[in-house]
């Protein structure tokens, strides 16, 4: 019973990979896929100048209709103490990706989802430490092991700040009815996050590191919007 | 329900009742005082003031919250209501812990088999008890140890610091460690006579007439190990404070392994106190225990006799081998490794991990770890070349908090 998922990463993608092939050539005959794509975009932290801003995605997944009620139910005790990633299913992405949030706009296609056919109310979203190999991951891998990590100078004059955590979080973004699967028609789900000013009135003062770590995690987890097209 | 239901269910109350007659009589001595407090009803205790004892006035000064500061990055330790952490029940248990009177025959304390220097352990392959008996099992950590979801190494019972006490002062089974039993009048006849644990008893309990009992021991040691925090090392710097000049580019490439899915280190031992064993405010309530193929005698998957992990407790064939996944924090000064201290260096664990398990070629222990059945499916090895391992070990050194093993507040008092 306690004996963890053991699905290796190279397993998860190869598979994730296969059912993506597949999943787009049926889909593509069908054209009943589920593209998920991640939209970045400078400038959701305000006025702050920011050398780097990495929000860190673990999994997406849609919840049919049916499921959102226990789904809600599970949220309040769902706060994991892993850093493992979720493996990959028909409805969910557990590919971890990074949301850049400084340097350029930009849309990174995190996967395609073959959702059996149902109606689809909701997404969940984990947010999780970064593993080394997460999509996006900069070269300088400053992000292995964070689930936020922003650097940059603040304030007058100028000052460097730096905020991270490795807090988890989930969140379940509702959506208008929408159906998918076989019945469905191809649909494109976008993640982003629009531009806000997350940092306002947070302490960026070293010693307040953890605290408004953990406030410009809640902001910018809260503003994060799903739109299926 | 079948033949393995009912020996699970049989070792079950076997286990509960047993645990039931080791806290009655840890109490017994106590003239009839509360046994150590159920692990529920736990309070988060960082950004909040504990409750303190209600004090008559004119009474003793009342006790003072601990002042319970978490490094960056820890989450909202937990508590029991029953026994709120104070300045001077901390202080009164680091007096006990250092104390070998607190030993039926007044040779060891708590501290002969956890060693500040050594992140409170012992440095030996397997403890020995105050009467020369050999533990099957090496002393554990006590870094953090407010934060472990179960205490020893396969017992998913013991999870209150309480209760865990009374094991070492008491329990003969599979040592006499303290061996206090049957001695606990001449034991706290030991306390009463030492100037200095009147006026320690008297503050930490101060509104109990008499506040020599076993149990108040066992609160004020399990307050001061509360207390052990370590969140000061070069990596917490560089994870939790964004130092990034904090690690070297080496230790960095060891921590980008460690959590990559080639190595799977991160599985277990994971989150802020690498240990996936943990508990603190709203924390999954599940407990883990691994088997990390260290033995597969004869190829049935079965370890020693003496040391088979958490089946002992569960009867679940399956939970052969498994124990829990210590914290990684000081891992460099806790050698030697594993739950029987059977591998001497950090070097050798890398191997271990890396093969996929241990080979045992002659002896009674013979076999292929690497085949065992109860195996996690995390330890499936890994092909590195060798500065990609000496770069996991210069990361594991990095998590050496000096300032931890060298605080004045967790030193003997008596020296």
């Amino acid at each position: 019973v306690l004996r963890p998922t053991t699905i290796p990463r190279w397993l998860v993608a190869g598979s994730l990979g296969l059912v993506t092939a597949v999943g787009c050539e049926d889909a593509d005959s069908k054209d009943t896929g589920v593209d998920v794509v991640l939209d970045s975009a400078p400038g959701a932290l305000g006025a702050a100048s920011t050398s780097a801003a990495y929000l860190s995605l673990e999994s997406v997944e849609m919840l049919p209709c049916g499921d959102a009620s226990a789904f809600r139910l599970r949220s309040l005790v769902a706060i994991r103490s892993a850093w493992a990633h979720d493996p990959g299913t028909p409805t969910r992405i557990g590919v971890p990706a990074l949301d850049d949030l400084a340097t350029a706009t930009k849309t990174v296609k995190l996967g395609t989802l073959t959702p059996p056919e149902s109606t689809y109310c909701s997404v969940r979203l984990k947010f999780g430490p970064a593993d080394a190999d997460a999509v996006g991951m900069p070269s300088d891998r400053s992000v292995v092991g964070r689930t936020l990590w922003i650097a940059g100078r603040a304030g007058d004059p100028p000052t460097e700040f730096k905020l991270t955590t490795t807090e988890t979080r989930t969140v379940e973004v509702p959506l208008p009815r929408f159906q998918a699967g076989d019945k469905g028609r191809r649909l494109t789900l976008h993640l982003s996050r629009p531009t806000g000013d997350a940092l306002a009135g947070v302490d960026l003062a070293p010693s307040a590191i953890d605290e408004s770590s953990r406030t410009v995690l809640d902001r910018l987890v809260g503003a994060t919007r799903v739109e299926v097209r | 329900m079948n033949a393995a239901g009912t020996t699970r269910f049989a070792s079950t109350i076997v286990l509960v009742v047993s645990l039931a007659i080791s806290s009655a009589l840890g109490c017994s001595s106590s003239g009839g005082d509360v046994g150590p407090p159920p692990n529920r009803d736990h309070r988060d205790v960082a950004n909040e003031t504990p409750v303190v004892p209600s004090v008559d006035a004119g009474a003793a000064p009342a006790t003072i919250p601990y002042p319970f500061e978490l490094p960056p990055g820890f989450p909202k330790a937990l508590v029991p209501a029953t026994n709120p952490l104070t300045i001077e029940k901390a202080e009164l248990g680091r007096h006990l812990f250092y104390d070998p009177r607190l030993s039926g025959n007044g040779t060891q304390s708590c501290a002969s088999c956890h060693e500040q220097a050594r992140a409170f352990t012992d440095g030996r392959e397997l403890a020995v008890g105050s009467t020369g008996q050999v533990h099957p099992r090496n002393s554990m950590s006590l870094a953090n140890v407010v934060y472990a979801g179960t205490l020893t190494w396969p017992n998913p019972l013991v999870r209150d610091l309480e209760m865990q006490a009374a094991l070492p002062m008491f329990g003969l089974d599979p040592i006499v460690e303290l061996g206090a039993r049957g001695k606990e009048e001449e034991v706290l006849a030991r306390f009463r006579a030492e100037p200095r644990y009147e006026s320690l008893f008297r503050s930490a309990f101060s509104d109990e007439a008499d506040p020599f009992t076993i149990p108040n021991v066992q609160r004020a040691l399990a307050s001061f190990q509360r207390t052990l925090i370590s969140g000061g090392s070069r990596f917490d710097r560089y994870l939790y404070r964004g130092e990034l000049d904090a690690l070297s580019a080496q230790e960095k490439r060891g921590y980008e392994l460690f959590q990559s899915e080639a190595c799977e280190c991160f599985h277990c031992h994971s989150g802020f106190n690498f240990s996936d064993a943990v508990v603190y405010a709203n924390s999954p309530a599940d407990l883990k225990f691994h088997n990390t193929g260290l033995y597969n005698i004869g190829g049935t998957g079965a370890f020693p006799t003496n040391n088979r992990g958490l089946i002992e407790f569960t009867a679940v064939p399956s939970d052969m081998g498994r124990f829990k996944a210590p914290t990684l924090r000081n891992i460099e000064k806790t050698a030697p490794y594993m739950h029987d201290g059977s591998i001497a260096t950090l070097e050798d664990v890398i191997e271990h991990y890396a093969a996929g398990g241990r080979t045992i070629s002659t002896g009674p222990n013979a076999g292929v770890g690497h085949d065992s059945p109860f195996k996690s499916g995390f330890v499936m090895g890994f092909a590195l070349p060798a500065e990609d391992k000496a770069a996991l070990v210069a990361f594991l050194k990095s998590l050496t908090d000096d300032a931890f093993l060298t605080n004045p507040k967790f030193a003997n008092p008596w020296l």
